[in-house]
């Protein structure tokens, strides 16, 4: 052992090693402190993430559930910010409440409800709202490409007064909220709508239309000593859903009723016809007054409510108080079932309404093709329902039986696909003086008024050969109750397709193709002007030459 | 020097364990508010195709001839199988379920001014909305759940069915129960304006649906025998079409005629929303 080792560490070993000790101890420190501060930060930044999730389903679950939300400080929506927020709504009961949602400054937002006074507190946020009409969002963010078929409104619905007095209104307002965490620097803003959206829309109905008739009867008994006469003024209304070409009797029922050795009565007595007083007044048993609308209402209080067929579908157009919403029934599947057929009209004594009860669905079961038998009318084919004969309601009318399947077209030529065909139906309803006009030659993009012109989908009309088989530039063929048939024909079938342009009164034209499926090839005027419908050439592209015939019928 | 060497031990095992649990905590907090975010975005993607699932359904009773809410009111169940959600790692099951409607009884919730017409067949639903968060394989753990109260209308017009009202379960529920919405129609009340304005926004009030029908007024067709082909007299005149709103003569009975066409037939229904119905399910 040498003196070294007997003295043990010198005192400056002692104090290195005390030194490296203390340093490495303010190390660890060091390093366990900001640990410890980066945590906190975590949790901090955690917390204060929560805090803002919290806070914002809080807001988007109460704003969906509400009728009206609103500040208080900008109620006319200048697009003011705030820090005040209201949401109105009913509770289950239908009891007005209110809810307030307030920054009160110091980093600090608070629920208030008024229904049970109970008040929950969010720590470290912070609230910002503001109010902003939906045409103003949809616009800003460009919305427009996104909502096919929708119009945004900023219709307000005022849903009266609450407790204290203020209006509450509600409708296509949108309220912004901004929220903050006052602890750390994440936010979110989130679009607050009233779950309760304006739903003013007017549902219109069928058309319908009052008849009043009478009904003379006489009473013969004792070899005609004790004759009476009794004199009945029977009511009926009428629905229709297709413009009155077809219609359904709603109610008929007795409304007045005299009687009498000599029962007299006119028309002038009845006020729907506007007319004199007459000194043999009727003796009233149903009806006030006959107004139409008091036969409407007196035939919908007892006997039928709403008019045959109502169960349809229904899709817009303009209300008697217009609002963009409104919405009118389309024509019923039954009721075009029933008067579908070759004749689109019932024979003489039948009467599908009376026959075919929409309110007995599964009375009877109709078998017909899966596809709509040539030769029914370009109106049935569109309007029938996608499978015919599905739904059905009763029996069908005779003239609605299918008529027999065509006999096989011939075949082809040998020398196909050199000539090639197909036949068209037009239900043309754009010329209001009954001519069709059809034209070849030149271009086809802008049809003349009231013409039809057939190209190959480049523009370029095909030739027009009218029924003498002459071919002419234009054509006029005058058809008011039937049909005319024109051949086309090309030297080329060379283009995409086959297009039918035509123009006319906006929304009078309407045009099908007969050899494709109901609803895949129609098309009605616009109101800007010619209108085209595309037919794929079924004989396929480069084939060197098509005919067809073009069946035009002018409604 | 075993001293310093078990301080310095001993100080290592604090950091390393205040380094592991502040970044365990940390990636828990985290994951749970991620877990949270996707949860709210299944619950949208559900909700929105529950209604369009609705709108379908709708749809399809019209078009065979049925009431608008034929298999929907009161029986309409859906489970959607798990489905990828867009931009995480995690997968959705949706199960939406009818709960209450207006034809079953029930007593905390009524609607007041439901058209009840054929032409409008409103009806009010309520809804429990639930999903399930899973990982991205379905054989992953469930890792979290979320219910949502709906309140819908539905009838036969487009759009056919709404959301009037969505409440999340998570969040404060007040003295009176669950709000879900709007309830009730609102009519108009003497005075209000016919459509909304803008520019007047405390002037329309209404927010039920209206049926009106068009009076066609007189038949331009030609004559109109009556159904049993009687004709006005026996001259052969022919039977009387009526005009649309005529002028009420002085004689007349009746102040005035109805509004013309109006086929509202409004009706007040009560039923029970999701709060109080046993759905049998634990949401």
């Amino acid at each position: 052992m040498n003196e070294r080792d007997e003295s043990g560490s010198t005192v400056i070993e002692v104090l290195i090693a005390a030194l490296i000790f203390s340093l490495g101890a303010f190390a660890v420190f060091g390093v366990v402190r900001q640990l410890a501060s980066n945590s906190a930060l975590a949790a901090a930044a955690s917390q204060g993430d929560a805090t803002i999730d919290h806070l914002t389903s809080a807001l988007t679950s109460d704003a969906s559930t509400a009728l009206a939300l609103f500040l208080p400080d900008d109620d006319r929506c200048t697009g003011a910010s705030g820090k005040t927020l209201e949401i109105y709504y009913e509770d289950n009961g239908g009891t007005s409440q209110t809810i307030t949602y307030r920054d009160d400054g110091s980093g600090t937002v608070t629920r208030s409800s008024v229904s049970n006074g109970a008040t929950t507190t969010f720590s470290n946020a912070s609230l910002l709202v503001r109010c902003a009409t939906a045409t103003s969002i949809a616009a800003l963010d460009n919305l427009a490409a996104n909502l096919p078929n929708v119009a945004v409104h900023d219709y307000p619905v005022n849903f009266g007064t609450d407790a204290n007095g203020l209006e509450q209104t509600g409708g296509n307002r949108l309220i912004i909220a901004r929220i903050a965490s006052t602890a750390t620097r994440a936010g979110r803003e989130v679009h607050l709508l009233a779950g309760s959206v304006p739903t003013g829309f007017t549902v219109i109905g069928p058309q319908w239309h009052a008849v009043v008739y009478r009904e003379d009867h006489t009473r013969r008994f004792l070899f005609g000593l004790g004759q009476t006469s009794w004199l009945r003024i029977m009511a009926e209304v009428d629905v229709s859903y297709d413009d009155w070409r077809t219609r359904a009797v709603w109610c008929n029922f007795e409304a007045l009723e005299v009687y009498g050795g000599q029962p007299r009565f006119n028309k002038d007595d009845v006020p729907v016809y506007a007319g004199a007083t007459d000194s043999d007044p009727p003796t009233r048993t149903a009806v006030p007054d006959l107004y139409p609308e008091t036969l409407l209402e007196y035939c919908r209080n007892h006997f039928s409510p709403d008019p045959p067929g109502s169960l349809g579908g229904t899709w817009g157009t303009p209300a008697p108080f217009p609002t963009p919403d409104d919405q009118v029934v389309a024509i019923p599947p039954w009721w075009i079932w029933q008067n579908c057929g070759p004749s689109m009209s019932c024979s003489a004594g039948t009467q599908p309404p009376a026959t075919c009860d929409p309110e007995r669905p599964g009375s009877c079961t109709v078998t017909v093709p899966p596809v709509p038998p040539a030769g029914w009318p370009a109106w049935c084919q569109a309007w029938s329902p996608p499978t015919w004969g599905a739904p059905s309601f009763g029996q069908p009318c005779p003239a609605a039986t299918p008529p027999p399947a065509p006999a096989p077209s011939p075949p082809p030529p040998s020398s196909a696909p050199s000539t090639n065909s197909a036949t068209w139906t037009i239900v043309y309803d754009g010329e209001p003086s009954g001519a069709i006009h059809i034209f070849s030659g030149g271009s086809c993009n802008s049809a003349v008024w009231g013409g039809i012109c057939v190209d190959n989908g480049d523009g370029t009309s095909y030739d027009i050969i009218d029924a003498s088989g002459q071919t002419a530039a234009a054509v006029w063929y005058t058809s008011s109750t039937g049909n005319v048939q024109a051949l086309w024909s090309s030297d080329s079938c060379a283009g995409d397709g086959l297009n039918i342009n035509w123009n006319g009164p906006a929304g009078n034209g309407i045009l099908y193709a007969l050899d494709r499926g109901p609803g895949t090839s129609s098309a009605s005027i616009g109101a800007g002007g010619p209108t085209q419908i595309a037919l794929d050439n079924p004989y396929g592209q480069g084939a060197s030459a098509c005919t067809g015939t073009l069946t035009l019928s002018d409604q | 020097m075993i001293a310093p060497i078990l301080f310095l031990l001993a100080a290592l095992a604090v950091m390393s364990t205040t380094l592991i649990s502040g970044q365990l905590s940390s990636e828990r907090a985290s994951a749970r508010l991620r877990l949270a975010h996707a949860a709210e975005d299944a619950l949208s993607l559900a909700e929105s195709q529950l209604l369009s699932a609705l709108q379908d359904s709708v749809v399809t009773n019209l078009d065979a001839g049925r009431t608008a809410s034929a298999g929907i009111d009161g029986s309409y169940v859906r489970r959607t199988p798990l489905t990828a959600l867009a931009g995480t790692r995690l997968s959705y099951a949706s199960y939406e379920q009818i709960d209450g409607a207006t034809t079953q009884s029930g007593n905390n919730d009524v609607a007041q001014n439901v058209q009840t017409s054929s032409l409008g067949q409103e009806q009010r639903l309520s809804a429990v909305l639930s999903i399930e968060l899973h990982g991205a394989a379905p054989a992953y753990a469930l890792l979290a759940k979320r219910s949502r109260l709906l309140t819908l209308r539905i009838f036969s017009a487009e759009p056919y069915a709404i959301v009037d009202a969505t409440r999340d379960l998570a969040t404060a529920e007040d003295a009176t129960g669950a709000a879900e919405g709007d309830p009730a129609g609102r009519p108009a009340a003497p005075g209000d304006a016919t459509t909304p304005d803008p520019a007047q926004p405390d002037s329309y009030h209404d927010t039920t649906i209206k049926v009106r029908h068009r009076c066609a007024g007189p038949d331009t067709g030609g004559v109109d025998p009556g159904t049993f082909g009687y004709q006005w007299g026996n001259g052969g005149s022919p039977a009387i079409d009526s005009l649309c709103a005529p002028t009420a003569p002085p004689w007349a009975t009746s102040p005035a005629p109805p509004a013309p066409g109006d086929g509202d037939a409004f009706a007040t229904r009560q039923w029970a929303n999701s709060n109080a119905n046993q759905s049998g399910w634990t949401r």
